[in-house]
């Protein structure tokens, strides 16, 4: 017999079973996305971070992109023309290109954009370097002239990562390189939308009905930009695991970088599939500081490189084989014109005879101060690797364990380490942002002007120079294989290898693309 | 009374006064630099020093001191150093989630903690009493956050009752809202749910002892009566104490929770400022959770005297 209280509890019961898995996107013209980590700062030539590059490519477009074999493309630009002294280029732009305030796009507002950028970005301070002028003829016709040749002059305008050299209003590219621009106005494939911007929450993005895509099919940062979604939407979520679930339950489309902890559970669900938008992956690096001792010795950092398994380090930040890859280099392995020089002398030493190395350079048993941010998980075990390998060759190692934000204050200090001073500390690069010897701060030169290190080579310096000015592919290629084997006989920095971050996408979205980062055209519900 | 609420509101201002001196300058010292960190890692010493005398960060502390305190008393917190945006605006659109999770906690946890510490008194010694304060130790001891991505794999994921992550506002209708929320508020409600059990059985037990219960059972009251309106009414006074004290405590709890289930909160902002060394939005936030903070003990004073007519101030 059905009692009173069992039918009213079934009752109260019923709405809560048929509940619909709350949150399921459901909408087909929406699509939701997950960067791998907040979007703070909007704007992308102000800084080099990934997330705001893939913000950037949302909301603004470039001159030139770059295919999957990093050869230039005319993008923005329909073609170009160079002087027979190569000083004087002219990019033409292509007709129809129209800002988001509904402005037309003008060579006015390139040039502007190219001169802010070319104060701001490695490569683009080295054409700066080399150039005279920013201007145009015309509303459609770039001039660049320069005071040099400049070989990759393509190559600079048309990098794909890393603060890419993206097309604003002259009004909004005027403004001081060292102020960020908040004002996102663009002619790129999407428009943001300021009012729904909740940093840390929620980036919102619409499509721009005005914008004119290329013919062909997309390539990296290159082709046509087609966009099968009405709305991009951001959603920031600090978590992993709730990541993971969330894509799980299908409340997200699409995630930005999946924990390599966490990428079996993804694995197997027959949902969502995992997805490496950058097949050249990140390198890993340890930077000497050059300024004290020890690691000013350059035999010293030979000893050190000669004893790098790098097997281990990898091991540490890439669980899955396929996921890492030893790289004898110090430019980034699987880029255009990348040997591994460093074959026959990374990891050519025993512990023992390593320790003998480093005793014959001259270490004297100083600290050696090793900064670790533990909060940054592909950091972190390189610091605590580093650590127990200089401790088995003998040095005396402090490792400073502490957060990010006070690494990156104490890494900046040229003081010895009594007086807060570093020896050692452990990043890592995108690889397709030092793929050539002039956008390549590990193996830069510069000295007090350059990357944190200081790392001062006039040879180095003079060679990057001669490549920039090369007048063809062979002369190019020589001086960069010199490049390489300045840089692994020098030991700037310690190379680590290679490891590949994964993402996921729902099983019914295809189209999603290769790049330098994570690209929302061509995708489309199945 | 009124002389009385007065003179509290008063002592609020030295003591927020302290709290501005004792963040900025706590801040100061600490380590980390925001332009190092704004320049990102590619940037040169001099890029670097360039933003930081753009943002000011190089001058003396009196100076940014005296600037940051005249904003904070004209109610300008200033402007967040990586997104340009004005700190209010930051705190604005944070406010709703955390003071929605907040309410909706304490609502679970009283609603479930006080019956649960009554009936516990009540069956003092027995099965029932031994398996509430069971449930209190667990609800005390196991981290908050292995309790929400239990529930949310159970609950969310297995059999898609609820959001796995997310906040839905207030705005776009109450029963989405509320459903945004149960999952992070019933996690975050399991300790204080522990802790307000617990209080309420021990006060409710020396209450039971009282010759006035035992009267009141003589003359025939019945039980419910008895608990309900003789013994918590009585045992009020510790009860709200510690639910004021939760409620402030709530905030330090909802880092956590708002990290776990992606909500938009105070709690998440000021995580996120702190690691990139966003000062002048850890300092708005800190001001205002110490500013909540007084808020909620004067309140709790205040209903003392509506609760027991005998305290008087």
């Amino acid at each position: 017999m059905i009692k009173r209280r069992t039918l009213l509890g079934a009752a109260a019961a019923s709405p809560l079973l048929s509940l619909p898995a709350f949150g399921q996107t459901g909408d087909s013209k929406v699509l939701k996305y997950v960067p791998a980590s907040n979007l703070t700062v909007l704007d992308p030539i102000f800084t080099p971070a990934a997330v705001s590059v893939t913000h950037g490519y949302c909301v603004f477009d470039t001159l030139y992109g770059v295919d999957a074999n990093q050869v230039p493309q005319p993008q923005m630009a329909a073609g170009h023309t160079v002087s027979d002294d190569g000083l004087e280029w002219r990019i033409t732009l292509r007709d129809g290109l129209k800002f988001h305030d509904g402005e037309p796009v003008r060579a006015q507002d390139c040039a502007a954009s190219l001169a802010r950028w070319a104060q701001r970005d490695p490569f683009g301070q080295a054409l700066n370097a080399a150039t005279e002028s920013f201007g145009h003829a015309d509303d459609k016709t770039i001039v660049i002239k320069l005071t040099r040749p400049f070989g990759p002059l393509l190559d600079a305008i048309g990098k794909p990562h890393s603060r890419p050299a993206m097309m604003m209003p002259e009004r909004l590219a005027s403004t001081d390189p060292q102020t960020q621009i908040t004002e996102m106005v663009g002619s790129g494939p999407f428009r943001f939308i300021a009012d729904e911007y909740v940093s840390g929450d929620r980036v919102v993005y619409e499509k721009f009905a005005d914008y004119v895509p290329r013919e062909g099919a997309p390539e990296w940062t290159s082709g046509g930009k087609q966009v099968h979604f009405d709305r991009l939407e951001w959603q920031i979520i600090p978590d992993d695991a709730t990541a993971i679930a969330a894509i799980q339950a299908g409340e997200v489309d699409w995630l930005g970088s999946v924990l390599t902890d966490l990428q079996p559970i993804l694995e197997v669900h027959p949902d969502v599939n995992l997805h490496r938008t950058d097949p050249y992956g990140v390198m890993h690096v340890i930077r000497f500081n050059h300024l004290i001792p020890p690691f000013d010795n350059v035999e010293i950092r030979r000893a050190v490189m000669k004893a790098v398994d790098q097997v281990p380090f990898l091991q540490s930040v890439a669980a899955n084989e396929a996921d890492r890859e030893q790289c004898l280099a110090l430019f980034p392995c699987g880029t255009p014109g990348v040997e591994e020089v460093g074959e026959g002398i990374i990891n050519s030493l025993d512990i023992e005879a390593a320790k003998q190395a480093v005793m014959d350079a001259g270490y004297n048993g100083e600290p050696v101060v090793i900064l670790n941010p533990t909060d940054i998980a592909s950091i972190h075990p390189h610091g605590l690797l580093a650590a127990d390998l200089l401790e088995k060759i003998g040095f005396n190692v402090d490792l400073v364990e502490t957060d990010w934000g006070t690494v990156v204050q104490r890494r900046v200090s040229k003081e010895s380490v009594e007086n807060g001073g570093w020896n050692l500390a452990a990043t890592n690069w995108p690889a397709i942002s030092i793929n050539n010897p002039a956008t390549n701060a590990t193996t830069r030169g510069l000295g007090d002007s350059g990357w944190w290190g200081w790392y001062k080579d006039e040879t180095m310096e003079q060679l990057v120079v001669d490549w920039l000015g090369a007048t063809n592919d062979e002369e190019a290629a020589r001086i960069y294989l010199d490049v390489q084997n300045r840089a692994i006989d020098q030991v700037p920095t310690l190379p680590l290898g290679l490891s590949y971050r994964s993402g996921a996408v729902r099983a019914d979205l295809q189209g999603a693309l290769q790049g330098s980062v994570d690209m929302f055209w061509n995708i489309r519900r199945a | 009374m009124a002389s009385y609420i007065l003179r509290r509101i008063l002592a609020t201002i030295p003591v927020v006064a302290f709290v501005m001196l004792f963040v900025f300058s706590l801040l100061y010292i600490t380590p980390g630099d925001p332009a190092a960190i704004l320049a990102g890692d590619q940037a040169t010493q001099a890029e670097i020093e360039a933003i930081r005398t753009d943002l000011g960060l190089d001058r003396s502390f009196p100076v940014r001191f005296l600037e940051w305190s005249t904003g904070v008393l004209q109610g300008d917190f200033g402007t967040s150093i990586f997104t340009q945006l004005p700190v209010s605006t930051m705190i604005a659109q944070r406010v709703e989630p955390t003071l929605s999770l907040m309410v909706v906690t304490m609502v679970i946890a009283i609603a479930i903690a006080v019956p649960l510490g009554v009936l516990a008194a009540w069956k003092h010694g027995q099965f029932v009493d031994r398996a509430i304060m069971l449930f209190a130790v667990l609800g005390f001891s196991v981290p908050v956050f292995v309790i929400g991505y239990v529930l949310a794999w159970t609950l969310a994921l297995k059999l898609g009752w609820l959001p796995v992550q997310g906040y839905t506002p207030f705005s776009e209708g109450p029963w989405p809202w509320l459903r945004s929320l149960l999952l992070p508020a019933f996690t975050l409600a399991t300790f204080y749910i522990a802790i307000i059990a617990r209080i309420t059985r021990a006060t409710m037990l020396e209450i039971l002892q009282q010759d006035y219960i035992r009267t009141a059972r003589g003359k025939g009251v019945s039980e419910t009566s008895v608990l309900f309106v003789h013994a918590l009414r009585n045992a009020s006074v510790p009860i709200v104490t510690v639910v004021g004290i939760g409620i402030a405590l709530v905030i330090s709890g909802a880092v956590v929770i708002e990290s776990v289930f992606a909500l938009p909160g105070l709690g998440r902002l000021i995580v996120d400022s702190i690691l990139r060394r966003d000062y002048p939005v850890i300092q708005a936030v800190i001001l205002i959770f110490s500013f909540v903070y007084v808020l909620i003990n004067l309140l709790i004073d205040l209903s003392y005297t509506v609760i027991d007519p005998r305290i008087r101030y």
